[in-house]
């Protein structure tokens, strides 16, 4: 692969590049470093742009050791040649390792996982090719690039006592183990995660299982050889279970999530285990001893990053806690939907368009929150009643002008709807003779009109004015049926904060045209 | 000699306009990173050698703020002067 090219071989190709002959590019090419020379000596810096700067670094005296002998001698000054390459000439040699960054490694990686380094090191070396993806995990888990080589040298010692065990998927994984690509064993560190989860998911299955898993997790960690009986025993147990098919499906199940899993981060070893896992239905015994494997990891890991768990389960709960506080907060001050109906303490029954008819929803909602409001509510009755006695007036006079208007008695019904709906706070257009039409959509203009709203707003219909314990969408809902409304009543009375309405303030509530 | 000085010389060396001149050396620049970015060795005779080089990746300690960080690895040129331009740079 290594080649030794000479100017001869960089000739041509520049002859090829250019379209000049042979001789001619050699000749270029004395006379480019013929000149770099000459400058070096005489300027002691070249700079060449596209290809990098050669420099004349002056070394000065110092003193150093003959590693033999142990003597001390002077080295004496000197110059030394430096050349640095161009960003764009570095980058394109340094491309297989561009996606690569420098990565803070955190105090509480312990210490002897920083042994492992070197080794990953090694596989660099080796694996050139393969380096991409290696170290692309590496990057990726910055704190962990030292602790699965880690693993790995841990987990060596144990395979043997696994390969003991009467099964073929065991030595397979076994093997797996020691392969020197970290890519393997990274995702075997997180596969333990899910691990603790499932088995404690695992429970109301097969409830005789758990206790076996923890009795057995308890036995593990000690020796290898307490492993093995710890699998046998637990073998022996997940047998004995009273229901060995759900238990044994439930096992199954369960592995073939650590696998999948495994396969999202493994890729192509993952898979293997997986469709291994999956091919062979008798492999009850089989993953109980991968379970067994995969909680020595646990207790391992447990072991030997304590301090990292901690620190990530108390910023968990601290999000969890923020989380839930943000979700209280934002549901009691309407943070993401300020026209949401304010639900506690109102017992809305109507949905009625007519507000007249939801005149004891104040009554309901005052009389729940204050004794006091006896006042208040008396008011809003008088308050009501006027409405009442104003619509039904409106209602009558309109009626008349509506005959009057119709001059026939066939037309009497389809008039009288007409008038009727100047009373109504929502009108329907499809409801409105076609000669109204006109004279509504003339009124819609004179109003601010809501962009892509449902109505449009065409005058005020009535007023009202805020009482303790009203907000906008319990009054929208109040009087047009819906919460929904509250945007109207926000845009006829140019509100800018809709969550603040003081008590004593009057609103003018608009009647709407339904598009 | 800055960018500008070196192709200037060049082209009187060469009798060549100073724009050939400098197409040439954009031509050479790109050749010389491909054939070295093939994994070639270039060497010059009086020189010296130019590789490419794998840096294996290493701990580094901020020295202010004491973090230690992995640097990771990295392919680099170097350039390996010849002997006789050592003795000419030290004459």
């Amino acid at each position: 692969m290594e080649k030794k090219l000479l100017p001869q071989d960089l000739a041509t190709a520049i002859a090829q590049r250019q379209g000049i002959s042979q001789e001619e590019a050699l000749a270029f090419v004395r006379a480019f470093f013929e000149i770099t020379e000459e400058a070096l000596l005489r300027d002691s810096f070249v700079k060449v742009s596209g290809f990098g700067t050669t420099k004349l670094v002056s070394v000065s005296e110092r003193e150093s050791v003959n590693v033999n002998t142990g003597e001390r001698f002077q080295i004496g000054k000197h110059n030394k040649i430096s050349f640095t390459p161009d960003a764009t000439l570095r980058d394109l040699v340094n491309r297989p390792f561009a996606l690569l960054s420098t990565t803070t490694l955190y105090d509480e990686t312990p210490e002897e996982e920083l042994d492992a380094v070197p080794s990953i090191e090694l596989n660099y070396a080796e694996e050139e090719e393969e380096a991409e993806v290696t170290t692309q995990i590496a990057s990726h888990s910055s704190e962990e690039t030292a602790s699965p080589q880690h693993e790995v040298m841990e987990e060596t010692p144990v395979s043997p006592s696994l390969q003991a065990s009467p099964t073929q998927q065991i030595p397979n994984i076994a093997e797996e183990a020691p392969s020197p690509s970290a890519a393997t064993e990274v995702p075997l560190v997180e596969i333990v995660v899910p691990q603790e989860e499932i088995s404690t998911n695992v429970s109301p299955v097969a409830s005789p299982q758990p206790q076996a898993e923890q009795q057995h997790s308890d036995v593990v960690s000690d020796s290898s050889e307490e492993m093995a009986n710890a699998i046998a025993t637990q073998h022996e147990i997940s047998e004995e279970t009273t229901n060995p098919a759900s238990s044994s499906a439930s096992s199954h199940s369960t592995n073939t999530d650590n696998n999948s899993s495994q396969t999202n981060d493994n890729g192509d070893h993952g898979k293997e285990t997986s469709a291994e896992t999956v091919r062979e239905p008798e492999t009850a015994a089989t993953i109980t001893n991968i379970q067994g494997e995969l909680h020595v990891k646990t207790e391992e890991i447990g072991k030997g990053s304590h301090g990292h768990s901690t620190k990530f389960n108390i910023l968990l709960i601290a999000f969890v806690t923020l989380l839930v506080l943000f979700a209280y907060f934002a549901g009691y001050y309407h943070w993401l939907c300020p026209t949401c109906p304010n639900t506690h303490g109102v017992t809305s029954t109507t949905n009625s368009n007519v507000a007249y008819k939801t005149v004891d929803t104040p009554t309901i909602a005052t009389a729940q929150r204050d004794s006091t409001a006896a006042s208040p509510t008396q008011q809003s009755r008088v308050d009501s009643a006027n409405l009442q006695h104003e619509a039904a007036t409106n209602v009558e006079h309109t009626e008349k002008t509506g005959t009057e208007e119709a001059g026939t008695p066939t037309n009497n019904a389809t008039s009288a709807a007409a008038p009727a709906a100047t009373s109504q706070i929502i009108v329907n257009v499809a409801a409105l003779p076609a000669t109204d039409k006109g004279k509504w959509e003339k009124k819609a203009q004179q109003h601010q009109q809501l962009p892509h709203g449902k109505s449009y707003i065409v005058g005020t219909f009535t007023s009202h004015t805020v009482k303790e314990g009203d907000s906008l969408p319990r009054l929208a809902k109040r009087y047009y049926g819906n919460a929904n409304y509250a945007r109207y009543i926000i845009l006829y009375n140019h509100i800018e904060h809709p969550d603040i309405i003081k008590v004593g303030q009057q609103l003018k509530l608009p009647q709407l045209l339904q598009k | 000699m800055n960018n500008k000085e070196f192709i200037n010389t060049l082209s009187t060396r060469l009798e060549k306009d100073p724009k050939t001149v400098k197409q040439l050396v954009d031509d050479m620049v790109s050749a010389m990173a491909d054939l070295l970015d093939e994994g070639a060795t270039l060497t010059f005779q009086g020189f010296g050698t130019y590789e490419v080089k794998k840096k294996k990746e290493r701990i580094i300690v901020h020295p202010t703020t004491k973090q230690r960080q992995l640097v990771p690895p990295k392919l680099a040129i170097s350039f390996k002067a010849s002997t006789v331009l050592k003795d000419k740079v030290n004459d």
